[in-house]
């Protein structure tokens, strides 16, 4: 199987707080990968660092190499607008821009250069297609995207990222904030995705990562405890902290 | 218990109704001066500036009007598109360095350094010390001592838009510069140009200092266009003594274009701002 990204003794520093301690990790082209693990385990600082998005952050330090199809785009010739462009981070809470549904779908085309309208209106019939919010919102383009509910907010923003076209999806936290409904439809888009996206998704809801994934990476403290297929990992995990984590003996 | 809670209450009653108080004396001073100049200063501005136009004849306060507009126009196009540059490259650019931490905290010194001082430094530098200055030279000295204003209010209304929407510009592949065009400057123009508006009506009235520095000699007989403030100033000197109501009328006038600039500002307020307020919480 084909690997997307290939994370290589990945270390993330915010000062001299350590938030991700010597991670090594695959990731399967096309597959759906959870991250689980407790807060503070390292699961948002990874999903950062795996599209470079950690170097907003104030005194952030990286160090250790992920490759995406081969190539380290921690290299310093690295184009980063690229990086996160093929590689597109849905943060824990996606904020849609004060602009229609129609303008919130259409910046990112925009940006790199889309202008025509009719262009345009196809990428976002295409993008709220995959997303399932085709039906509910075709009539209304135009309403505001932020009088959206919750659900549909999140749904919008992986929307807004399958605009400009990206290999790989990271969610944050993909059911914060929102209800079962709402978390089963998220459910269904990603599973919809899987195949021809990767995707990667950090969730604390263990029958979530049992549902979507197909692989499991078990953090805490920093480090990955655990990596494999979703159904080896629960139901005969290695290690005893992934199987109390999973068996909610702690979390 | 109740009687406690009724008490409670009847205190809390009697203790907004003294702050209340309190509010509206500090406001009847402004009050005060608006009714004084008002009742002073509608006639010899009706005189000296409404009948002339009506007749057609020149005014000389609608000239000093004219020249106001002209200054504030002039030097606010050199602050206004400086101060935009700063802003952003301190919001944007130099944020995580030491001069955009305290960027704010200096541009604010900046901004209070009394106009006099601004009005040395035209006189001294850029007229060389000689009076019956150039406009040029005027025109230079208020956009240096507007230009740390307007850096100010475009810093402080970048720094308005919540940090999450350059992380989500940033994460669908947009550079920092398309960020700050498309994801920041799009949303915190209408805050910029709103503030720029209230920012001019203060600046305007606290033109007189400066000008009395570098700008005597070009308008010092009055006869010609001279700015509102300044007029004001020259004329309580000249004429107040010989109790003249003129300076009533310049002083109307100034507050009515002050006024006019803030209610411009507060209409022009943008209307996203409660959308950016409600998704930056």
């Amino acid at each position: 199987m084909a690997i997307k990204l290939d994370v290589r003794g990945l270390s993330v520093h915010y000062g001299t707080l350590r938030a991700l301690d010597h991670v090594n990790l695959t990731i399967p082209t096309g597959s759906a990968t959870a991250l689980i693990g407790p807060t503070g385990a390292g699961k948002s600082s990874l999903l950062r660092a795996l599209c470079r998005m950690n170097e907003l952050w104030e005194g952030v330090t990286t160090l250790g190499q992920v490759l995406l199809d081969d190539e380290n785009i921690y290299s310093r010739h690295i184009d980063v607008s690229h990086i996160r462009r093929r590689v597109s981070l849905i943060p824990r809470r996606p904020v849609p821009f004060p602009l229609s549904v129609f303008d919130n779908i259409a910046y990112g085309p925009r940006i790199h250069g889309v202008k025509g309208r009719t262009e345009l209106a196809n990428i976002i019939k295409k993008s709220l297609e995959k997303v399932g919010l085709w039906k509910e919102l075709k009539d209304r383009l135009e309403q505001r995207a932020i009088d959206l509910s919750p659900g549909q907010k999140q749904r919008l923003c992986v929307a807004r990222a399958l605009a400009v076209e990206p290999e790989a999806l990271l969610i944050d936290d993909l059911a914060s904030g929102l209800d079962s409904a709402a978390t089963a439809r998220m459910e269904d888009v990603l599973l919809n995705l899987k195949g021809d996206y990767t995707i990667v998704f950090a969730t604390h809801t263990m029958q979530q990562a049992g549902r979507v994934s197909d692989h499991v990476a078990y953090l805490s403290e920093g480090a990955l405890i655990e990596h494999g297929d979703t159904a080896d990992v629960f139901s005969r995990p290695k290690d005893h902290r992934t199987e109390d984590y999973i068996t909610g003996r702690f979390s | 218990m109740i009687g406690r809670l009724c008490s409670g209450g009847r205190n809390e009653r009697i203790a907004f109704s003294i702050l209340g108080c309190v509010t509206v004396i500090s406001l009847l001073p402004f009050v005060g001066i608006m009714l004084y100049l008002l009742s002073c200063g509608w006639r010899p501005l009706g005189e000296r500036c409404v009948s002339p136009i009506l007749i057609g004849i020149e005014s000389h306060l609608l000239m000093s009007l004219l020249a106001t507009v002209y200054v504030m126009v002039g030097s606010l196009l050199i602050a206004v598109l400086l101060g935009i540059g700063v802003g952003i490259y301190l919001s944007e650019y130099a944020c995580n360095n030491l001069l955009g931490k305290r960027g704010a905290t200096v541009l604010n010194n900046l901004a209070n350094i009394p106009p006099v001082l601004y009005g040395l430094f035209g006189w001294a530098v850029l007229a060389k010390g000689n009076k019956g200055t150039s406009w040029s030279v005027i025109l230079l000295t208020l956009a240096v001592w507007m230009l740390p204003n307007m850096a100010s209010v475009t810093l402080r209304a970048l720094n308005e838009i919540p940090p999450a929407f350059r992380r989500e510009s940033q994460a669908l592949g947009a550079t920092r510069w398309q960020t700050s065009l498309y994801a920041v400057l799009r949303f915190a123009k209408g805050r910029i140009i709103s503030d720029f508006f209230k920012a001019s009506a203060r600046l305007i009235g606290e033109t007189a200092p400066l000008l009395v520095l570098i700008g005597v000699e070009p308008w010092g007989d009055l006869s010609g266009s001279t700015p509102l403030a300044y007029r004001v100033y020259v004329l309580l000197v000249g004429h107040m003594r010989r109790n003249q109501t003129i300076p009533y009328g310049a002083a109307l006038l100034l507050l009515v274009v002050a006024l006019c600039l803030q209610l411009i500002g507060l209409l022009i307020e943008p209307a996203q701002q409660e959308d950016i307020d409600y998704l930056g919480n």
